[in-house]
């Protein structure tokens, strides 16, 4: 071997050690066993001679020469590694410094926020991502040095709490997050949670259960799993059953839990509600239910706000439960009901009466809603408002989704009849008594799915019209209507009725009417409505009129039907 | 509580390059800290407010911001909780508004701060969360051109994370 053969070894030696480097996932290696006294061809020869009496045990010259030669190659080893140990330092050390240099220069525009404001805006995504703020808080600390400090001393960052986290990633957040944070918990329904069960995580959050803020609850959709898909029915239930048992079992209290989202799905099969009978809170504020109501209980006491969302074609499991749900919220201010299919028919009428004296806002959304399928006299949802009495109402948010509404010159009247026999009874008769009414919102439109199909431009012969029954709401100051056809005001419902003066003794009080998104509006359509309110007698009272985002009507035409001394 | 005399005041406004701006009181009091330092001077018209802070161009742009939005109400008190309930939505004209290259972004979230405008650092930094948002830590640094300086111990820690993270 000549000098250069040597040089060549040597240089291979470095070569190698940059290719190992480089190796994925380096930093995850057990180093101490892949360089363990094991993996040395030298020390495994001669293991048996590292004791004292090793000069006993070398019997003869060649066995003597191999290891000294053996110990020599370890001297020459460890003079190498020497070497490069103080010259790759040295390597690190510059390089260390031009990489402040790069960084700095770099990374000015986002470097140049102080940690308070990174602070803020890590909030804001972690915040947004929901159920997912665990994995974004989590992604944030992986982008620098600076922003895992950040995202560290962020306690709020760590305040979600997930049924499908990792036992040590609970623990870790838990850590995180310090001793006053509030936290958000989900609790999911999905294949782990049929197998496993939900205790473990709901052990792992035993310290902290008391500091929920929210509780969300959601399942996987059970389509996605063909043939087991049944496995996958009552999801949310089950898991409320089997969390309300746990609380119940080890004296858990959820004394900070303020909302309540529990996210079912649409056409899912729910028996009793979860009931567990155990009083687990009473601080419960907000309540949000999807095609799931829990049982009535003393936990809902507290409620002020309650949105759900149900499809209510089968009245006695829908709107029934729905009565006596609200009968356990003494303290409701806000009801919003999203509802589906509410044109069914019901046979067991008329409901029990159910008063909400707290309640001052109403949002009634109904979806999907099919006009030519509706009767007055057997409908649900109508016997539904009829029974619900909420004498302290201040705000009424009406707003219907109709799903195949005909325009077919025909059935124009017929259409209208209807139209007006339904907004009629969705403002039935007991509003008239309601005297701290202050605002009412109504809303027809094209429920055609996401977004809202465009709307189409009138038939000349189209003669719809929306009747608004000013007798059911003669309390009201502030009316807002929103509407693809014409909107004319009505004593009484019935075409043949419309224009009857209303009563001296009948005083309203309407003074503002907003237009809103009346897309096919026109002047003429514009003067009609104005017509009606002055043949009531009640247009010399109104002090204010709104038109807003009525493509086709301008303001110049505003002002020649109505002048400028209500705008 | 504003009378009728300061919506009809002016203010002059000295940028750190030394350019001044004369804007409506109730433009210039979007602004907390140009509400307080006019409450210090009192009546006096003449007095320019120094803002070292801010440049010209960066100033000009927050104008907009407080010109549109002028009558707005005061913003409430903030509590943590409303926070999180808050999406990271933002109204269409601020979204367009907001529509700057990156270091001109970060320099009005910079002068929304030290001028203590709270509705249009939330604008800001609600942008950047926007950006931020559901990306890995490599699309982050790229976006930011943030550089990757953990230490191979670090890093490892980062992997055994990252399995948290990923494995849901």
């Amino acid at each position: 071997m000549n000098r250069n053969d040597g040089a060549v070894g040597l240089s291979n030696v470095l070569t190698t050690l940059e290719e190992a480097a480089r190796t994925l996932n380096v930093h995850s290696v057990d180093l101490r066993k892949v360089f363990g006294p094991e993996n040395w061809s030298g020390a495994r020869k001669f293991k048996g001679l590292f004791t004292e009496d090793a000069g006993r045990r070398l019997v003869d010259a060649d066995c003597i020469a191999r290891f000294m030669a053996s110990a020599f190659e370890m001297d020459v080893v460890v003079s190498m590694l020497d070497v490069l140990l103080e010259v790759a330092k040295g390597l690190q050390m510059q390089f260390r410094i031009s990489q402040e240099i790069i960084v700095a220069k770099l990374s000015k525009g986002i470097k140049s926020l102080p940690t308070e404001l990174l602070s803020r805006i890590f909030q804001f995504a972690v915040w947004d991502q929901d159920e997912n703020g665990g994995v974004q808080a989590i992604r944030l600390s992986h982008v620098s040095r600076r922003f895992r400090t950040i995202a560290l001393e962020t306690r709020g960052l760590w305040t979600t709490l997930h049924s499908s986290d990792a036992p040590h990633q609970l623990k870790a957040f838990l850590s995180r997050s310090g001793l006053n944070e509030e936290f958000h918990a989900f609790i999911h329904f999905d294949h782990r949670a049929i197998v496993l069960g939900i205790s473990q995580f709901v052990l792992a959050c035993h310290p902290v259960i008391s500091r929920w803020r929210t509780l969300t609850l959601t399942q996987e959709d059970r389509d996605q799993y063909g043939e087991s898909a049944h496995l996958y029915y009552g999801g949310v239930e089950k898991n409320l059953e089997e969390f309300l048992t746990i609380l119940s079992k080890n004296n858990l209290r959820l004394l900070s839990l303020e909302e309540l989202d529990i996210r079912g799905h649409r056409g899912d099969r729910y028996g009793h509600g979860g009931n567990s009978g155990y009083d687990w809170g009473s601080n419960l504020r907000t309540c949000r239910c999807s095609y799931f109501l829990p049982t009535p209980s003393a936990n809902f006491f507290s409620v002020s706000t309650f949105f759900t969302t149900q499809d209510v074609w089968d009245a006695d499991t829908s709107l029934v439960p729905l009565l006596e749900f609200l009968l356990a919220m003494p303290n409701l201010t806000t009801l919003g009901m999203e509802l589906y299919d509410a044109y069914a028919p019901v046979h067991d009428l008329p409901f029990t009466n159910c008063e909400r004296s707290s309640i001052t806002s109403l949002h009634l959304q109904l979806r999907k809603f099919q006009l030519d399928e509706f009767e007055v006299g057997d409908s649900g949802i109508i016997s539904f408002l009829e029974a619900l009495r909420i004498p302290s109402l201040e705000e009424l948010f009406i707003s219907i989704g109709f799903r195949d509404l005909s325009d077919s010159e025909p059935d124009f009247i017929d259409c209208t009849e209807t139209l007006a026999d339904l907004s009629r009874a969705l403002l039935p008769s007991h509003l008239q008594n309601y005297n701290l009414m202050t605002s009412m919102f109504f809303k027809i439109w094209v429920d055609g799915g996401t977004p809202p199909r465009e709307p189409q431009v009138r038939d000349p012969l189209d003669s719809r019209k929306l009747v608004v029954p000013l007798d059911r709401i003669p309390h009201v100051p502030s009316v807002t209507l929103s509407s693809f056809i014409p909107i004319v005001f009505a004593q009484d419902s019935h075409s043949d009725n419309i224009g009857r003066k209303i009563d001296s003794s009948e005083q309203h009080r309407l003074r503002e009417l907003k237009l809103v998104k009346c897309e096919n509006l026109t002047s003429e359509d514009f003067k009609q409505t104005v017509d009606s309110l002055q043949s009531l007698d009640v247009w010399k009272d109104v002090v204010r009129v709104v038109v807003e985002d009525c493509s086709r009507l301008s303001q110049d035409e505003v002002v020649d039907v109505i002048g400028r001394e209500r705008i | 509580m504003s009378t009728t005399e300061d919506k009809t005041r002016k203010v002059k406004l000295v940028t750190s390059d030394n350019e001044e701006f004369e804007v409506d009181w109730e433009v210039a009091t979007r602004s907390v800290l140009i509400k307080h330092m006019l409450e210090d001077i009192g009546e006096s018209e003449e007095q320019a407010i120094p803002l070292p802070n801010v440049t010209a161009n960066v100033l000009k742009k927050v104008l907009e911001w407080c010109e549109h939005h002028r009558k707005d109400p005061e913003p409430a008190p903030e509590s943590s909780d409303d926070n999180r309930k808050r999406t990271l939505e933002i109204g269409d004209w601020d979204a367009k508004f907001i529509q700057v290259d990156q270091e001109m972004l970060f320099e009005i979230i910079l002068a929304a701060n030290y001028l203590d405008i709270k509705a249009l650092l939330d604008v800001g930094c609600k942008t950047v969360a926007n950006m931020i948002k559901g990306k890995q830590p490599e699309e982050i640094r790229k976006m930011f051109n943030i550089v990757n300086d953990f230490t191979p111990e670090e890093e490892a820690q980062i992997k055994k994370e990252n399995e948290w993270a990923e494995d849901r």
